[in-house]
């Protein structure tokens, strides 16, 4: 059933996209959220916040446009992916999870950044006097205080790269196994009037994002204990 | 011996420091909120690096920054316990976590049995299991506190360190810091505004203003040095050690000794034999050129003008010595002059206000 295969491929593209965007969100967010004196990075620090929440503002055609011109073999992207790979990056797996990526960048770095920021400075001196060094202020003060942010903000980048639609449409298609997601499958069965599988796809993703944001603000809620 | 030249810029007012500070006893800081007290402490860590001009640390052999050479040794190779005067606990952590958060089994020169029993002496052995927030204000200080002495190999470096802790603990706190310093041989660095704190714990004091080391010495010389900031400002206290000779149970008050006097003071009997600490504000001292017999204060001392200083335009501050210590007095200068007040002059010093102190200790 090609449905089946659809739901595969978006929770596929969606844990690649959170894992990956965690892995990148955390030094990007970390360095976003801490004080600093340096002047430099006062001052770009703004124009880096409004380029990670662009995708927020911008339609999801704006961004799927630019990213099919940068995959096309005569860019750089494009033609470095050819020359690595051998494939090129639209109407691929590997292209909808670089739209990913960017399209939920802010829900990922906007969480980490704001639990980030609220750890105290004067928590991290401490640490240190207590003869900590960076690694193990990351591992003993910084992760455990920052527990519910980094659910929070790999759940977000998670049900948000569920329910991509525009991006997909302009850079992935619809090829079965690779591009067609869940969204696009339901556009497909709207467009040809089948409207049972529609709402079977489409209750399937309400049930499965309801449940997902519940749990996160159970989690947010549950603070006792921890925090 | 620790060496500090520091030259720091900061939005409100720059700290500049050149001091050579000793090794082996407790050094207090005094001086009001916002002189430099906190902002000296956080260079001694190696914090605020944006706001140095100029620095250069050593403390024993070990240099620990040299903006001349460019050197800094991060601040877990210090061997600092940090008290930082937010206190901030890990809050993710047990109280238990949090006490041995810096300490290191195979070189620290607390074994179980110690840290068990600095626990017990900060009354903090029954909050083991709780969470950070669960605690009072004092509570939470009290865990700092530990935490801080068990990851201080060579130093402690203690802001506010009993600001938050009650009259009921302080003693107590008190003593161990005391204790600590005998046993280990380490310096302790405090800050505090408060002068009978100064009086028990410090053995050298530094006073701050506006980012500057006015006064440095041992404390006893710069508790009674009446031409020195300590002692001119309107909160000066004296201090007198008594022996408890009997609670006078008619009158309820307590009839106390020193070497040549008898003293009355407290409501609450007292262990009789035991020395007690009587703390009296220089500013209610009263003077008297003769020791006149009918008179509702009780407590008069014969003592004679070591030296006296006109400190505003309408107050004296008058050295005494008394037995084998001195007494500070602030009087009116229409007082100092109508009693033609001289050097070597015998007078008596009265006053009733005396308080006596939870702690006893050696003055």
């Amino acid at each position: 059933m090609s449905d089946y295969s659809a739901i595969i491929v978006t929770l596929k593209l969606a844990l690649t996209t959170g894992v990956i965007l965690m892995v990148i969100g955390m030094p990007l967010a970390w360095w976003l959220a801490r004080p600093s004196t340096s002047l430099l990075k006062n001052k770009i620090r703004p124009l880096i916040e409004a380029i990670v929440a662009l995708p927020l503002v911008l339609p999801p055609t704006v961004l799927g446009f630019y990213l099919l011109i940068a995959f096309s073999p005569d860019n750089w992207l494009g033609a470095g992916w050819l020359n690595i790979t051998g494939t090129t990056l639209a109407f691929s797996f590997s292209g909808l999870v670089i739209g990913s990526l960017i399209y939920s960048l802010p829900f990922v770095i906007q969480p980490l950044q704001a639990t980030f920021a609220a750890i105290p400075q004067a928590t991290l001196e401490v640490s240190a006097s207590l003869g900590a060094n960076k690694i193990e202020q990351f591992k003993r003060v910084v992760l455990p205080l920052s527990k519910t942010g980094l659910i929070s903000a790999f759940s977000l980048g998670f049900a948000h790269t569920l329910g991509e639609f525009g991006v997909v449409l302009m850079i992935g298609g619809n090829i079965k196994d690779e591009t067609r997601v869940v969204s696009i499958a339901i556009y497909d069965h709207v467009e040809t009037l089948q409207f049972n599988d529609a709402h079977q796809l489409s209750l399937i993703l309400i049930a499965f994002s309801l449940a997902l944001l519940t749990l996160l603000y159970r989690s947010k809620h549950n603070r006792v204990g921890f925090y | 011996m620790l060496k500090v030249k520091l030259d720091c810029q900061f939005d409100d007012f720059d700290l500049t420091v050149n001091q050579q500070l000793p090794g082996d006893c407790i050094i207090g800081l005094f001086g009001a909120s916002g002189s430099g007290k906190s902002r000296f402490i956080r260079q001694l860590l190696g914090f605020d690096l944006a706001h140095q001009k100029d620095i250069q640390i050593q403390f024993e052999d070990d240099l620990w920054q040299d903006s001349g050479d460019q050197f800094l040794r991060p601040v877990k190779n210090r061997g600092i316990g940090y008290l930082p005067q937010s206190i901030d606990l890990f809050p993710h952590l047990s109280v238990e976590q949090n006490v041995l958060f810096g300490w290191k089994k195979q070189n620290s020169k607390f074994d179980l049995a110690m840290i068990k029993d600095i626990c017990l002496q900060l009354d903090i052995q029954s909050l083991m299991q709780k969470k950070p927030q669960q605690l009072s204000g004092g509570q939470q200080q009290r865990v700092a506190l530990a935490r801080a002495i068990l990851a201080g190999s060579k130093i402690l470096v203690l802001d506010e360190p009993l600001s938050a802790i009650g009259e009921d603990h302080k003693p107590q706190v008190m003593q161990l810091l005391r204790y600590l310093q005998q046993e280990l041989h380490i310096p302790i660095i405090y800050s505090s505004h408060n002068r009978m704190e100064h009086a028990f714990l410090t053995d050298y004091l530094v006073t701050f203003k506006e980012g500057r080391i006015i006064q440095s010495g041992d404390y006893e010389s710069i508790a009674t040095d009446i031409n020195g900031n300590f002692s001119q400002m309107s909160n000066a206290i004296n201090h007198i050690k008594a022996e408890v000779v009997e609670f006078e149970k008619a009158c309820f008050v307590n009839r106390l000794k020193t070497e040549r006097h008898l003293l009355w003071a407290g409501y609450r009997p007292l262990e009789q034999g035991q020395f007690v600490n009587l703390e009296v504000r220089a500013q209610d001292i009263s003077l008297f050129l003769s020791e006149s017999d009918h008179s509702s204060i009780l407590n008069s001392l014969e003592v004679t003008i070591v030296d006296f200083e006109e400190v505003s335009r309408h107050q004296y501050i008058v050295k005494l010595a008394f037995e084998n210590s001195f007494l500070i007095a602030f009087i009116t200068k229409k007082s100092f002059i109508s009693m033609s007040l001289v050097r070597n002059m015998q007078v008596y010093a009265k006053f009733k206000s005396v308080s006596v102190l939870p702690i006893s200790f050696d003055l």
